[in-house]
């Protein structure tokens, strides 16, 4: 991917750089599912204050809600109790100003590489040269000038996800949702993701909320990991155990002895969360 | 061209082996490839017999194609809205759907005797009958294809902007298509069996009333070829619609991904 793609003419994110209140603010956020006696909580209480442009990790073992929380601030899912606010606004239903990558990657399989990038601006009833202009540019930024009239199934998967990575960001927005989005990719396509994400987001400076499996990808990533544990297979519902600054200036070396120590500090909240 | 020279062999050995069972006394009641070729070319050019089929391919064929492509059109404008219905809302699925499902096992053969009784003989009845057939493959296709659309979708048109009520033509309607027309080619062929069916009874024209007639005054060479005429025509219709529908597609994928 070529360098210059990151020169860009104009600051692209203008209006989450204007001063408001925090990029993303959750208070007492819970979810219970069901109704009656059957009635499981899989989340309480999650507090969390993210200012605009952090990129925040969720981590925790399967089950601890970091996925339910995620599509909770998508808006895919109402929260039981407590309020999530984007920019001040509450959140209550799914938008563009809050984009999702999914590790399915959830490309409209029938449009091209460039129709599916042109399907947000569409929808916000940009004009068409404009919708050009950035479908050109996004492209660009994630490396696929090339195949921008491919259809997704003619992509590899890391090609796949890089579409919907070009996809959510031509909508310029406030915030990017990931969820376990190299999750399916092999480690090499998974590293070289996780840099070019580095970069796309240095350039660009969304807020980045991403669930993870994987420490090292939250250690390499992230401004801060936010442990989750419990969840129903626990008897108490999911909640965040610990945060974690990250305290490390990018391009970071996965083998630093800084590195490992943040590392070993996760593993340790993951696995014993009452220690 | 050359995919052409392969479908060959096989057709050139049915024919031979024919041939040589009608020479050799194997076949009695059938007539040679000949024979047959002789009337094809009579059927359609009227040079050869001048008898009651020399020249009338057209006349047959232009009936069995319009009952075919009117009964087709007919339920397709109907299972398609009907399939998205029942398919998006499930109070009207468990008001329709039961019902359907009890009509879909009966086969249309089993329907001919009462649609001649309630709508009397003619071109009409076979359309009926072509109606009845054609509907459940586009309806039961639409209703899965729709049903099927990954919620994935949905999610990723719900964050990227779009309205419960553009859902539908942005995203639910282009990612059922390829089931949609998969039932539509379905339907179609369906359809080509049907008039057969329908064209028994009470029709002087189209290309089933030709081999029921035939087989009344024992002429087995215009049964044979009735039957040709009917498997060109369907190998046609076949072809024009999944030309339109690659013509309408663009290049995206007919499959699902």
């Amino acid at each position: 991917m070529a360098e210059g793609a990151f020169r860009l003419e104009t600051p692209p994110s203008e209006a989450s750089r204007r001063a408001g209140p925090a990029g993303v603010e959750l208070s007492g956020v819970g979810k219970k599912y069901g109704s009656g006696t059957r009635v499981t909580e899989a989340l309480r209480g999650v507090e969390l204050t993210m200012p605009d442009g952090e990129f925040v990790s969720l981590i925790g073992a399967s089950g601890c809600g970091k996925s339910t929380l995620l599509r909770i601030v998508a808006g895919f899912e109402r929260a039981t109790s407590g309020v999530v606010t984007v920019r001040g606004k509450e959140v209550a239903r799914p938008g563009p100003d809050r984009g999702v990558v999914f590790q399915d990657y959830g490309l409209f399989p029938w449009l091209t590489v460039a129709g599916n990038v042109a399907y947000g601006p569409t929808q916000r009833r940009i004009a068409k040269p404009d919708v050009d202009r950035i479908v050109d540019r996004f492209v660009k930024i994630v490396g696929l000038d090339r195949f921008r009239d491919c259809y997704p199934h003619q992509l590899s998967g890391g090609m796949q996800q890089r579409v919907a990575i070009a996809r959510v960001l031509a909508n310029d927005p406030a915030v990017l949702l990931m969820d376990e989005p190299f999750g399916a990719l092999d480690s090499l396509t998974r590293q070289t993701l996780q840099e070019e994400l580095i970069k796309v987001w240095q350039a660009l400076r969304p807020t980045v909320i991403l669930v993870t499996h994987s420490v090292e990808e939250a250690v390499f990533l992230s401004d801060r990991v936010v442990v989750m544990g419990g969840g129903p297979n626990h008897g108490v519902p999911g909640h965040v155990t610990k945060i974690v600054p990250i305290d490390l200036a990018h391009p970071r070396d996965v083998t630093a002895p800084a590195f490992n120590d943040l590392k070993r500090e996760l593993l340790d909240a993951i696995h014993h969360p009452a220690s | 061209m050359k995919k052409f020279l392969w479908a060959l062999p096989l057709p050139l050995l049915i024919l031979t082996a024919w041939s040589l069972a009608v020479e050799l006394g194997l076949l009695t009641l059938i007539p040679a490839p000949l024979e047959v070729l002789l009337t094809v070319i009579d059927f359609t050019f009227g040079t050869l017999y001048d008898d009651a089929y020399s020249g009338t391919l057209l006349v047959h064929l232009a009936a069995s194609a319009g009952r075919v492509l009117g009964g087709f059109f007919i339920a397709a404008a109907l299972a398609v809205p009907l399939g998205i219905l029942l398919a998006r809302y499930a109070k009207v699925s468990l008001l329709i759907e039961p019902t359907l499902g009890m009509l879909r096992p009966i086969p249309v053969t089993a329907w001919v005797p009462l649609v001649l009784i309630v709508f009397g003989l003619g071109s009409h009845s076979a359309i009926i009958l072509i109606f009845i057939g054609s509907f459940f493959p586009i309806f039961i296709n639409t209703l899965l294809g729709v049903k099927r659309v990954p919620q994935r979708l949905i999610e990723a048109a719900q964050m990227l902007g779009t309205s419960e009520g553009e859902m539908l033509y942005k995203v639910i309607l282009p990612a059922a298509l390829p089931s949609v027309f998969a039932g539509m080619r379905i339907a179609l062929g369906l359809a080509w069996v049907v008039v057969v069916v329908g064209e028994t009874v009470g029709v002087p024209n189209g290309l089933g009333s030709v081999i029921t007639e035939a087989r009344e005054v024992s002429r087995t060479e215009v049964i044979i070829t009735g039957m040709i005429f009917i498997g060109l025509a369907g190998l046609l219709t076949d072809k024009l619609l999944t030309d339109g529908l690659r013509k309408a597609l663009g290049n995206r994928p007919l499959l699902p991904s």
